[in-house]
């Protein structure tokens, strides 16, 4: 139970968290553009058609949001609605046919140098031939001394509780374990923004919870900007400060529900807490409406 | 490999079996049922066998025909993997060489002997070309293949850690490749002992080729012989060394599960 904390996350001073009943109405106008230092992505109008053996498909269309810095989204929405799409997007790996992208205030043209992306395929993600030492040392390899290597390499090894399989190499690793190798790989780099693509699928529920536990506090201890993909909505919830709604064909960002919920988190209270189930609700029932869209 | 699995891959009744066929081979002659002039019973090809081992003929001819096989086989694989990383990478590359490379590696290496002949002369030189062109091309194919394999996600992942296009290439896509390049090296030095026996035969007078045809216009089976058990063992060792390397490497290179 929340019992007399604040109910508004203390990383929206400036009162973002709307009334969820407005949040509610289909398509938001999307909240004044303004470039701040808190400001992490501006995203402008954003949409990607992409060639396919059937001519151009329209993936998303007309996506803008703001996210500050230091902000935990997360993306929901059905298979097949451009949210991988719309996180290649964020991350440089692909360019918007219309619309833009902005990270603090630069246009993103390529993956910038403070973000890191956190695959869905993890067995792809990964180089085999490669220890899962050297795998999460990779990123680092020519930026930084050996001995820094070493060291940064064993704490993110340790974040993810494989500091003991360092010399095995990652098909010999199960599913989980090789998407902890993943993370870590990307928490070597305490990047200001780590993207992540349905980062705990593979994980068993008590692995995951203590793994969304690790990333909260390595957002708290770093500040980093969180946005990521699951299919589970409690995680989203638990995880966020907002969660967005993709929803469609082309996808749209058809919902955004601030969360309202305080930090530090804890596993058990927040889960049960009224706001967490309000959440849930609100997100159930605008999923529940989308199954009939033209109602 | 381990003591113990290399006693396991002694098949003990394969080799029962081969030895009952020479032991036949032996009987017939002696009880006349076989009776042609030039196929001598194993004891006389193993005489044949001790007296080119002893007078230095069999270790010349072997050190001249291995030496050929490996010099044109580092030729191959280096140009090999040149030209296959090439095609596999660079599209106007691909598009403006592909039918040509299906070509000329289809050719029957045979065919080039006499050219290779008239060109080069009977000379080491001419038998190390048509050897390293009948290598090279398992080693094309197979680097082209293996660069073309890297899955779509590890280039976004050379992206994402913007990786500049040469450590792509180093980290990435020839780790991927290596696998596939092992394996067209192993082909191609298989290949390159066969066609280096023929050029030895056809274009440059020495060697194990050369022995086999001097000894047969001479008339002497048992040394004939004797050169040929020689060049199938040297195939055969060749192959199994050449086997076991490649699953060493493989397994290096973390693809044993691949």
């Amino acid at each position: 139970m929340l019992g007399g904390k604040p109910s508004i996350s203390p990383t929206h001073p400036d009162g973002t968290a709307l009334d969820t009943t407005a949040q509610m109405t289909q398509r938001d106008e999307p909240r004044a553009a303004v470039a701040s230092a808190t400001t992490s992505f501006q995203v402008q109008d954003a949409g990607v058609t992409l060639p396919t053996a059937d001519g151009p498909l329209e993936i998303i269309r007309g996506i803008s949001f703001d996210c500050h810095a230091g902000e935990i989204v997360g993306i929901v929405g059905r298979s097949g609605t451009g949210k991988t799409t719309l996180l290649r997007i964020l991350g440089g790996l692909l360019t918007p046919t219309t619309g833009t992208v902005e990270l603090e205030g630069r246009v993103v043209d390529g993956p910038p140098e403070t973000v890191v992306t956190v695959f869905q395929d993890y067995v792809n993600a990964l180089l085999p031939w490669r220890t899962i030492e050297r795998n999460v040392g990779f990123p680092l390899e020519r930026k930084v001394s050996k001995a820094e290597r070493r060291e940064r390499v064993r704490h993110a090894l340790d974040v993810v509780g494989l500091g003991d399989r360092a010399n095995d190499h990652p098909w010999r690793l199960s599913g989980g374990m090789q998407q902890r190798v993943q993370i870590a790989r990307a928490l070597v780099l305490s990047p200001r923004v780590l993207l992540m693509d349905e980062p705990f699928g593979a994980l068993d529920a008590i692995t995951k919870a203590a793994l969304q536990d690790e990333v909260l506090t390595m957002q708290a201890e770093t500040g980093a900007t969180i946005i990521f993909i699951t299919h589970d909505l409690e995680e989203a919830i638990y995880l966020s400060d907002r969660v967005f709604l993709i929803s469609g064909s082309p996808g749209e960002l058809s919902h955004q529900i601030s969360t309202e919920l305080p930090r530090p988190r804890d596993q058990i209270t927040v889960r049960e807490s009224p706001r967490f189930l309000e959440v849930r609700h609100l997100l159930g029932e605008a999923l529940l409406n989308e199954e009939t869209p033209h109602r | 490999m381990t003591r113990r699995r290399l006693i396991q891959a002694v098949n003990p009744l394969g080799w029962m079996v081969v030895l009952a066929i020479i032991a036949l081979w032996q009987l017939l002659i002696e009880v006349g049922i076989i009776n042609f002039d030039y196929t001598p019973p194993p004891t006389e090809i193993a005489d044949g066998l001790g007296h080119l081992v002893a007078s230095g003929e069999m270790g010349e001819a072997v050190v001249h025909t291995l030496t050929v096989t490996v010099v044109a086989s580092a030729i191959a694989i280096a140009a090999g993997v040149t030209l296959g990383a090439a095609l596999g990478l660079v599209k106007p590359v691909r598009t403006y060489s592909i039918g040509t490379v299906d070509f000329l590696r289809t050719v029957p290496v045979v065919a080039l002997m006499p050219v290779a002949l008239l060109v080069w002369g009977a000379s080491s030189k001419a038998e190390i070309i048509v050897a390293s062109y009948a290598a090279g091309w398992p080693v094309v194919v197979n680097t082209m293949a293996g660069v073309q394999s890297v899955h779509p996600l590890k280039r976004d992942v050379a992206r994402s850690f913007r990786l500049s296009r040469s450590e792509t290439l180093y980290k990435i896509v020839l780790p991927v490749a290596t696998p596939a390049i092992l394996i067209g090296a192993r082909l191609a030095i298989v290949s390159a002992l066969v066609v280096a026996i023929v050029a030895e035969m056809l274009i440059n007078p020495d060697g194990v080729g050369w022995g086999l045809v001097f000894s047969m216009q001479s008339l002497k089976p048992e040394n004939m012989w004797a050169y040929a058990v020689v060049a199938g063992w040297m195939g055969y060792l060749m192959n199994a060394i050449l086997v076991y390397a490649v699953r060493r490497g493989g397994a290096n290179m973390g693809v044993a599960k691949a």
